[in-house]
């Protein structure tokens, strides 16, 4: 690896040496004027602005980020309105959006720079091994609502855009360290160049933190009767992308990323804390890595043609010993105490996903959009699936957004679909947006976006192999499949408002929703199922778990998020969901009724979104380069779908505080200078539950210093 | 209303070189700096415009001009320029080249020959105008900044009522893009000015993309940046050049005299509202903007 590494820096290092631009003095020529250029904001690189988007969009800029003292990604998702962010464990936190909380939040379509990461094998985005750093995010488009006819399929309930910066977006080296409590260890490098034919920039860097370090566990066990929570972590990553334009009509963007990530697991008490022996503490290692091409080719002024191609791989292991079991039937399948049976939870998942996009701007009033896709998912996990399945997927969108007067504005679009399964799908969207006047919109939109049932929910096999008792192999089974499920269905409705308030900018976004989602799957706990948890054999399995479809809920509230500017230096964003969800068993479902597995399953849908919940951020630029950042994050009881109990109001306060110096005094982040932060999370010391009920949240600060050259 | 006027002041002139039909061929000599499209244009735009009016004037296409009898040599850029004041004895009307560019082009001129009757019509539009474009394109965007390199000789101009100029030196290529992102951070548009340092053809797509994404509509200053990406623009394309430069003849010929160097008399606005709409900016249409600009002329006067 390092010399790879070494390879990829000399490699990137040589191209960026003829890039220094010649400062050479002389008077203004014609040629000034006269000069062609390469179209550079073509077609499709316009975006549309937030009051003529077909969904409501929440923005997260660079500087929200940083004054929210966000050191996992996840965590700046709080400033979504609505958006739930939870943690399983130190490494594990989980976003979900309009409910239906467990700890994979399968309704969400999650991209970086257009690579879904939202991973076929379980249906989770595994937010801590992404090989991003947080500093390298530009910004993130939040979609709330679906949008299949833009983002693909599972767009479901919302779409998570994260866009890094561009390859001419680090054109300095900047050093960034971190230390604090928990075991707080960060450091990252970044190198970039801009040049007349190339831009590149590198990242560099590694996390570690102990977890939730001084959080307790009741003991099952006997003895000790609280532990720590085993959930170390340590990750590093290596991130590039690279621009070139080979000439004026033809840029490719490259991007390669790899990380390496070491997680602790298990909660046994220190008394039997022998790795790998009769015990679940173990670590589980991913390695992760991506490449992804983009072609974008201009055709003309208004009409471009880009190519994409992106391949994810992920290689999880993970393997430790169950619990010895001592009343299992046969009663040979007992096991030698203090010895359990070995649990290989080891997967491999890989996408390829090739992409043709055509935007054309037919008229001044007039933007069309139209591409096909084709996907290619496969996954080993033998722990996990009943055969290690390849899926392909085929789509072919189209997007319109016509200015149809100087007021209105009309965006219509579809996909349609070929899921793995051979279902064929077509998800519409047409969305009306009315400008009452230059700063004041109203938007009407009906959209419907299917989810397609993940690998686990249709060929799902979970359990491990015990022995064999004479020609007998036995396994042990959490969850069986049985396979046949359809995509769920999501019809959605919106009306919403977009002003602006002031000359300052400061904007209000307002939003009233209706969803209706139907066939949604869920594991239907059947009722002697034998364990939540695949590492405690305790029972004969002799009923594991499947995957149904049939209830359906629908989910309305309304959300709004005033960005207020206090001038130059201040800013302010307050947001606030207020939302009501209801989920019943379809008719299509005969035994519902009777089903107390189902019943339980919909009740607790309804419970999973807070009634309440908001976020506060405010960040302030003081003179002489000091910053301050305070956000102030507060939401309502929430039930998690696999928690025994209602995760209860959570409300906490986080502070930032940063003094720069250097060139960085006048914000000019790209001269050099350093800055100095110090971040206080839960600043009150609120001891809130997160989403495991093991988690009880205690202050923890932690101080970076970056320096740029 | 400007335009107008200036339309009839130029078909006037060029009506009055028919009346010179009679008179004595004026010989008129075309240097251009080379054979590239805007230089072409503006030749065969003067010929017809020359045509049009009946004038007895002939003109001779010269690269070099060396012995050359001509009674006004028109020299069409930069190089041109320099050819001619060097090699012709004749009056020289120098056009499409800015006006920083021709003021140092005369400072630099031989010692060894006496030097030529000269003038000039310049490429760049008066300051005045530029600013006025803005207001009337842009009311709202009032804070209009401007990068330029240390060696640019830029003199700021004096600033219509409500509006404020946010002016960056550079200092060297390493810090450009910092200070641009200062700028932006501080100004409602970024206006180009003709700096071949900063606005060289590889910067100008970094320049475009920063500025787009930081959400401050750049102002460019011919056709081709409003086609890469640049909000508006206000510029003379040498058509128009050549028509002024045709009435400009009309009155050399009449007088025998150029008359003291001037800015493009019309001109053309460009605008991409593709990126208007991304940006979220309300731009008026062309004829829209053109008069406001008019109405305002006409208060200043």
């Amino acid at each position: 690896m390092k010399q790879f590494l070494y390879r990829l820096c000399a490699a990137v290092f040589s191209i960026g040496a003829p890039c220094g631009a010649v400062w050479a003095a002389d008077h203004p020529t014609e040629q000034d004027y006269l000069q062609e250029f390469p179209i550079v904001l073509s077609a499709s690189r316009l975006s549309q602005p937030v009051s003529e988007t077909p969904n409501a969009m929440t923005v997260i800029d660079r500087n929200m980020i940083v004054a929210s003292g966000a050191r996992n990604i996840a965590d700046a998702f709080k400033l979504v309105p609505g958006m739930y962010v939870g943690y399983v464990n130190g490494h594990t936190p989980i976003v979900s959006y309009r409910g239906s909380t467990d700890a994979y939040a399968r309704r969400m379509q999650v991209l970086v720079d257009g690579r879904s990461v939202y991973l076929p094998l379980f249906g989770e985005v595994d937010w801590a091994e992404l090989p991003i750093d947080i500093a390298d995010i530009d910004r993130i488009e939040v979609v709330r609502g679906p949008s299949a006819a833009s983002h693909g399929s599972n767009s479901v309930q919302g779409v998570i855009n994260i866009l890094t910066h561009q390859a001419s977006g680090v054109p300095k080296a900047l050093v960034s360290v971190s230390r604090g409590d928990a075991g707080i260890s960060d450091m990252s490098a970044r190198v970039g160049s801009v040049g007349q034919n190339w831009d590149y920039r590198v990242t560099l860097a590694s996390h570690a933190d102990h977890g939730f370090d001084n959080m307790f566990v009741a003991d099952t066990g006997g003895g000790n009767p609280r532990v720590t929570l085993n959930d170390s972590n340590a990750k590093q990553l290596i991130n590039t992308r690279i621009n070139y334009r080979p000439t004026g009509i033809d840029s490719f963007d490259i991007q390669l990323g790899y990380s390496d990530t070491s997680r602790e697991l298990g909660d046994l008490p220190p008394a039997k804390t022998g790795k790998g022996l009769a015990a679940s503490l173990r670590t589980q290692k991913t390695l992760s890595d991506f490449q992804q091409l983009t072609w974008l080719h201009t055709l003309h002024e208004s009409s471009d043609v880009q190519l994409s191609y992106y391949h994810i791989g992920r290689n999880t292991k993970e393997n430790y010993y169950s619990t010895p079991c001592i009343t299992c039937t046969p009663a040979a399948l007992n096991v030698v105490a203090g010895i359990g049976y070995p649990i290989n939870n080891n997967a491999v998942i890989h996408r390829h996903d090739l992409e043709l996009q055509h935007t054309l701007n037919v008229s001044p009033n007039n933007r069309f959009v139209w591409g096909m896709g084709a996907r290619r998912d496969s996954a080993n996990a033998p722990n996990n699936l009943a055969y290690s399945p390849t899926w392909r997927e085929y789509r072919l969108f189209a997007h319109d957004e016509w200015r149809v007067t100087s007021s209105g504005l009309i965006n219509i679009g579809a996909m349609a679909e070929k899921n793995a399964l051979g279902q064929t799908r077509v998800s519409p969207r047409v969305s009306y947006n009315h400008h009452l006047s230059t700063r004041h919109t109203l938007r009407a939109s009906a959209s419907v976006a299917y989810r397609n049932p993940e690998m686990i929910e249709e060929l799902g096999n979970e359990g491990f192999l015990l022995k064999k008792v004479g020609a007998t192999q036995y396994r042990w089974r959490d969850v069986l499949a049985a396979g046949g499920l359809g995509p769920e269905r999501a019809l959605s409705r919106e009306v919403g408002y977009i002003g602006q308030l002031d000359d300052a900018g400061s904007t209000l976004d307002l939003r009233a929703y209706h969803d209706q989602i139907s066939n949604i799957i869920y594991l239907d706990l059947a009722t002697t199922y034998p364990v939540a948890d695949p590492g405690n054999v305790m029972a004969s399995a002799t009923s594991p778990r499947n995957f149904k479809s049939d209830f359906n809920a629908t989910y309305s509230g309304l959300e709004s998020t005033l960005n207020y500017k206090f001038g130059e230096r201040s800013k302010l964003t307050v947001n606030y969901a207020h939302q009501v969800a209801k989920a019943s068993p379809s008719r299509s479902s005969p035994v519902a009724a009777f089903n107390p597995s189902l019943i339980g399953a919909a009740y607790n849908y309804r419970l999973t979104v807070p009634l309440h919940s908001g976020s506060l951020l405010l960040s302030h630029d003081f003179s002489g380069g000091t910053q301050l950042g305070v956000g102030f994050y507060q939401q309502g009881k929430t039930q998690i779908l696999e928690a025994a109990t209602q995760q209860p109001l959570t409300r906490y306060l986080d502070l930032r505080v940063a003094q720069r110096f250097g060139g960085w005094q006048s914000k000019k982040e790209r001269s050099g200078g350093g800055e100095i932060a110090l971040v206080i999370q839960n600043a009150l010391n609120d001891h809130y539950t997160d989403f495991s009920s093991t988690i009880i949240g205690k202050r923890r600060a932690y101080l970076t210093a970056t320096l740029g050259f | 209303m400007l335009r107008q006027l200036t339309m009839m002041l130029l078909t006037g002139a060029i009506a009055l070189l028919a009346t010179l039909a009679q008179a004595e061929t004026l010989h008129v000599s075309l240097v251009l700096s080379d054979s590239t499209p805007p230089y072409q244009q503006f030749s065969i735009a003067l010929n017809k415009a020359l045509a049009s009016s009946n004038a007895n004037v002939t003109v001779t296409e010269s690269s070099e001009g060396r012995g050359a009898k001509a009674d006004l040599v028109i020299a069409v850029g930069m190089k041109a320029t320099e050819i001619a004041t060097a090699n012709f004895k004749a009056p020289v009307l120098s056009v499409m080249v800015p006006k920083a560019g021709y003021e140092a082009l005369l400072g630099r001129r031989s010692p060894q020959k006496p030097p030529n009757a000269i003038s000039a019509i310049y490429l760049d539009q008066p300051w005045s105008r530029q600013l006025n474009f803005i207001k009337a394109a842009l009311p709202k965007h009032s804070i209009v900044g401007l990068l330029y390199s240390p060696n640019a000789s830029i003199v700021l101009p004096r600033l219509p009522p409500g509006m404020s100029l946010n002016a960056k030196s550079v200092r060297s290529a390493e810090t450009l893009f910092a200070t641009l992102e200062h700028i932006l951070e501080s100004s409602d548009v970024l206006l180009v000015v003709p700096d071949n340092e900063i606005y060289s053809s590889s910067n100008v797509r970094n320049i475009l993309l920063t500025s787009y994404r930081q959400k401050v509509p750049l102002i460019g200053i011919s056709q081709a940046y409003v086609n890469a990406g640049a909000l508006c623009a206000i510029f003379s394309t040498p058509e128009q050049l050549a028509w002024q430069v045709a009435a400009e003849i009309a009155s050399f010929a009449r007088s025998g005299r150029l008359s003291e160097p001037q800015y493009p008399a019309s001109f053309s606005i460009g605008i991409n509202q593709q990126v208007a709409n991304s940006l979220g900016v309300e731009l008026a249409p062309p004829e829209v903007i053109r008069q406001r600009m008019d109405r305002e002329g006409e208060m200043e006067q």
